[in-house]
């Protein structure tokens, strides 16, 4: 049950069947903002099966004046399941922003969400009824990268701060536009980090083994670049393909255990990648295993022990300790009975920033606050940050780990095995492509 | 003599490469011939196309899961959960197929689909939609010297039980009591009745065996393919390939294809990755191509298999009737009046939405039913529409009426193609072939993303009809999108009421007969399913202008099956029924959706009652209503179709 997308699709109807129109209705849209009493109840069950009536963001009453932020964020289709941790990501935040922060500018804080499906053009369409009609001051969210795209395009068509989730390059590369900003790791920071942690302490034989799409192709692309610019000694043995959805992989497999790789690199996710990871141990692979997935949750509870020993590139761990995680954690804990994932990671840092922003610029309006977020510097729950200006792009430190065996959950683990300096990992500001356009 | 025969092929690769290609092929090979062996017995003795058959796989893997954490012992699970599963089959073939077998396979294909939506939705209901982790047994785990390499434990034991499986379902159809009357019921039902044979209960039995079967080739899968409810999928386009290519109903057929299709896929993921993705329907076209009948397929669909008909034939209204003219009207008007009072402009781009689909439901219904061809690869036509329109709008110019033109005449040359290539296969090969190449364009589309922009799909931004009316607006493509209705179901309406038209019906009613009286057959098949085709272009041009967006999802066989739906729900064989079906259909997606999360069930639910109890769909409500106001007829009267069977050609 996913619940703001009952009341989406209510309110939808009740307009397409008969309901009033204009500004007082279109306040419904998402859940609206002051129907109060939300999920202050503190214990979101997780699973998103709480029952249908409550599509609201917000933890508490919020006041008449809220600065408004729109979450696009896809609740149904293929990234349903990303989109239920995002959708905890949040709730957090915006406890965290009304509760303990006091507002922003002391203004309360109301969240809507509008359900971008994973397609670019329901984004688009949701990012356009959450500035006409939620009135929102800000846009966040979308996790498939072509959404991201076509948000930020529109952001800027409209001037509004869009603050990104989704990984490729052009982002905050060719594709760099003044209203978007990205706390996410871009696709090729993960791959300077991987790359160059692997290199020197896995070898220097490398298998490329990736899905034939986008985000495969991608991955290949990025971290072959990223062994360049490493100056390490490196040879690719072999570079494989297999359709998304593959489900068989010996013939892979065979090949790469009868090589003379150190390493393989897995590009791809899902399904696919829990195959792979699962005859892979099958196989007895003596060949280490490298991947900028294995990280996310629900791979590992798929793959189960067959992760276990393989390496990642890690996004968010909840166990690292700096003051700003621990305050992240605890509040996401008590509010969904889990600990929290890089999709709450990417939604707190950004929005945390913003708010700074908006009490530094004494103002929600969009040019003051570009001017506050670049080159902001500040302490997240990963580490320092710096919204460099020339891409908007975070620099923040790099990390490698290892899956391990389940401990304190049924899932395994992962332990941090290695860190790279934000310097290191991103490209420099020359190499981006960005040439940022006017607001 | 073996040794010297391998010795070409080893002068190209090592003595490790041969025993891996050859341990991996004969993995892959005897897991395809498990998936498909269940399919093809229920397809020899009954006829049924079973689409669950992927879902009783999945559940299969599942409920093993289930039994394994009950009990600890895999191999326990690997006996009881398939038994379960025969159970669930048994239940679900008592409730829908066993009242329809002597239907048309139209209806068996559309009852199983929605055995397989309900499926589905009650596994996410239990289990979710994520990947289940299915540890492999400890005994078999790891890997194991096989001469000069080593090789997964579980895998040698896949081949083993699977041979084993193979073999005992074989000696059972051949030698025992049991596969004696199947065997007798699959050549002639009637006699075997007459001899004493219950034959319903031994369908029941074959329909517990063949979902015993797939059950356990998805208990078998399931350590090394990942448990998820996405899984039956694959396993269906397996089914479906390997009885195709190794001759519908041929047990024996469907070994030897099962072997050959895992060979080659594993000799062309070592040799040729690029195309792996394509073998299936590489060799199936090829397959059809040359041995149209399959490698062992002496097997003759029995005319009644294949066969749509009704006894009651319900004319498509004319445009000119005062009820249509008065919904015209109603619809002229809904937007001006409509709008910014009873409704937004997204209830407008719905609306226009269902007229999407009520013309892809209308050009299913001229093949399918007005001539009698089962095309489940109507997606092909519906997404190649919604590339096409896009593709031309992006690269070459933005105006409506080029790029739809483009699209009408690509849909339209691809149709012919296949009615080309499949004309001279009759019915169950039909809706197999349609189905292949439907799934074949998904994976180009998927794969090739150069163009096609891959998974991520294409965004266009706008297209204008005549170079300043933008139609992307919503208001303006109500308009255009219902002058397309009304302009297809004019054309579709003239041609069934030509000689041409009539000619069609009447190879529906009996392809040999047409022949008889000198009509060239193939070619009408041809020529409908190109103006079919052209049809189901305009629906996905349309659909891509009011979306601005296309992806591979719009050429998903789903689309096929849903399109199937939509004609029947309305009213097969009437033209107008399913414009209504698609309508409908379109109706309950957006109001279910919002009391339910498991909306699909409901309409797997709904198809069901549709095929038992109103097989001519929501028209024949309005009709049924008349002549019984008319006291014409008692509640229940013609509404069912009388069996086509008996009819001797």
């Amino acid at each position: 049950m996913r619940p703001s997308d009952n009341t989406r699709r209510r309110t939808v109807l009740k307009r397409a069947g008969g309901g009033a129109l204009g500004a007082a209705s279109l306040s419904l849209l998402a859940g609206c903002a002051d129907d109060g009493g939300g999920d202050g109840d503190g214990d979101g069950d997780g699973s998103g099966n709480g029952d249908g009536d409550d599509g609201d963001l917000n933890s508490g009453d919020v006041g008449d004046n809220p600065v408004r932020i729109g979450f696009l964020i896809p609740q149904t289709g293929i990234f349903a399941a990303q989109g239920e941790a995002m959708e905890r990501g949040a709730e957090t935040t915006l406890h965290q922003l009304n509760e303990e922060v006091g507002g922003i500018l002391d203004r309360d804080v109301a969240g809507f969400i509008e359900d971008t499906e994973g397609d670019p053009g329901q984004g688009r369409d949701m990012a356009r009824r959450h500035v006409e009609t939620n009135d929102v001051d800000v846009l966040i969210g979308a996790v498939s990268g072509a959404v991201n795209l076509s948000i930020a395009d529109y952001a800027h068509d409209e001037g509004v701060p869009y603050f990104a989730y989704g990984g490729p390059e052009e982002i905050t590369g060719s594709e760099c536009r003044p209203t978007t900003f990205r706390y996410q790791y871009s696709d090729s920071q993960i791959a300077r980090t991987g790359a160059k942690w692997a290199l020197e302490n896995l070898g220097e034989n490398v298998w490329i083994h990736v899905a034939d799409y986008a985000f495969g192709q991608s991955i290949s692309r990025e971290w072959k670049k990223a062994f360049e610019a490493s100056d390490l000694e490196y040879n690719i043995v072999d570079e494989t393909q297999t359709p998304l959805g593959h489900d068989d992989y010996s013939s892979v497999l065979s090949q790469i255990q009868s090589s003379e790789a150190d390493w393989v690199l897995q590009g791809f996710s899902g399904s696919d990648a829990v195959n792979f990871l699962s005859q892979s141990t099958q196989f007895g692979l003596e060949q280490d295993i490298m991947s900028t997935t294995n990280t996310y949750r629900p791979l590992r509870e798929g793959a189960g022990s067959s992760a276990v020993g393989t390496y990642t590139t890690i996004r968010y761990e909840p166990t690292y300790d700096t003051e700003a995680n621990q305050t992240l954690v605890d509040l996401h804990t008590e509010l969904h009975d889990q600990p929290p994932t890089d999709f709450a990671l990417v939604i707190w840092s950004s929005l945390l920033r913003y708010a700074e922003a908006a009490e530094a610029a004494g103002s929600v309006e969009t040019e003051a606050i570009i001017g506050e977020l670049e080159g902001m510097e500040s302490e997240e729950p990963m580490g320092p940050a710096t919204m460099r200006e020339c891409d908007h792009q975070a620099m923040r430190k790099g990390f490698v780990g290892r899956i391990t065996e389940p401990n304190e959950h049924d899932w395994p683990g992962q332990e941090i095995v290695g860190e790279l300096g934000a310097e290191e990992v991103t490209r420099p500001c020359t190499d981006t492509g960005c040439e940022m356009p006017d607001l | 003599m073996i040794a010297s025969q391998s010795l070409p092929l080893l002068a190209f690769i090592s003595v490790e490469q041969a025993a891996f290609l050859l341990l991996n092929g004969l993995a892959l090979g005897v897991l395809y011939v498990l998936i498909a062996a269940g399919f093809a017995v229920i397809f020899g003795i009954t006829d049924v196309l079973n689409f669950a058959h992927g879902a009783f796989y999945m559940v299969g893997a599942y409920l093993t899961l289930a039994v394994v954490d009950a009990t600890g012992s895999f191999f326990v699970a690997l006996i009881v959960g398939p038994i379960a599963v025969a159970g669930i089959g048994v239940v679900a073939e008592r409730l829908t197929l066993s009242n329809i077998y002597d239907r048309s396979p139209l209806y068996h294909v559309l009852i199983t689909f929605g055995v397989l939506l309900i499926v589905t939705e009650l596994v996410e209901i239990v289990w979710g939609t994520g990947t289940q982790f299915f540890q492999t047994p400890e005994l078999l785990a790891g890997a194991v010297q096989v001469g000069p390499i080593a090789y997964p434990k579980y895998r040698l034991f896949t081949i083993l039980a699977g041979a084993v499986i193979a073999l005992g379902t074989w000696l059972l159809i051949r030698y025992s009591r049991f596969g004696l009357i199947l065997r007798a019921g699959a050549q002639d039902q009637a006699t075997a009745r007459l001899m004493g044979v219950n034959i319903k209960k031994y369908y029941t039995l074959t329909f517990a065996l063949g979902t015993f079967l797939a059950a356990i080739a998805g208990g078998l899968a399931s350590p090394f393919l990942s448990v998820n409810p996405e899984m039956g999928n694959g396993a269906l386009i397996i089914a479906f390939v390997v009885v195709a290519i190794g001759g519908l109903g041929s047990f024996a057929g469907a070994v030897v294809a099962g072997l050959l299709v895992g060979f080659t896929q594993a000799a062309v993921d070592t040799f040729v990755p690029a195309l792996s993705g394509f073998v299936f329907y590489i060799l199936l076209l090829a397959a059809l191509l040359i041995k149209p009948e399959g490698i062992l397929g002496d097997y003759e669909i029995r005319k009644h298999a294949a066969k749509l008909s009704y006894d009651e034939r319900i004319p498509p209204v004319p445009l000119t009737d005062r009820r249509v003219l008065a919904l015209l009207g109603a619809l002229l008007l809904l937007p001006v009046v409509g709008l910014n009072t009873v409704m937004s402009s997204y209830g407008v781009g719905l609306v226009a939405l269902m007229f999407i689909w009520g013309i892809l439901a209308l050009s299913l219904d001229t093949v399918t039913g007005y001539t009698g061809l089962i095309s489940f690869g109507h997606a092909a036509f519906y997404g190649v529409g919604s590339y096409v329109v896009a593709l031309t709008t992006l690269n070459v110019t933005n105006s409506f009426l080029l790029s739809m033109g483009a699209a009408i005449l690509v849909a339209a040359s691809i149709a012919w193609l296949v009615g080309a290539i499949s004309a001279r296969l009759s019915g169950l090969y039909f809706a197999i072939i349609t189905f292949a190449i439907g799934q074949l364009l998904y994976q180009m589309s998927v794969s090739w993303s150069g163009l096609t922009g891959g998974s991520n799909g294409l965004s266009i931004d706008r297209v204008e009809l005549l170079g300043f009316v933008d139609v992307s607006d919503t208001v303006t493509f109500y308009y255009l999108a219902l002058a397309m209705l009304v302009a297809s179901y004019y054309v579709a309406k003239r041609i069934m009421d030509s000689p041409f038209g009539l000619q069609l019906q009447a190879i529906r009613e009996s392809e040999r007969r047409t022949t008889f009286l000198g009509y060239n057959t193939n070619m009408a098949k041809r020529r409908i399913f190109a103006v079919s085709g052209a049809l189901g272009g305009v629906a996905g041009g349309l659909f891509v202008t009011l979306q601005t967006f296309t992806s591979p999802e719009t050429l998903f066989w789903v689309v096929s099956g849903d399109a199937l739906f939509a004609m029947v729900l309305g009213g097969v064989g009437t033209l107008y029924g399913p414009i209504i079906g698609g309508a409908v259909l379109i109706g309950l997606d957006q109001i279910l959706t919002i009391y339910f999360d498991h909306w699909r069930m409901l309409l797997g639910l709904i198809l069901i009652v549709i095929v038992l109890f109103a097989p001519r769909g929501l028209v024949s409500f309005y009709a049924i209503g008349a002549e019984l106001l008319r006291g014409e007829r008692g509640p229940f009267g013609s509404a069912e179709p009388e069996p086509v069977e008996e009819r001797g050609d």
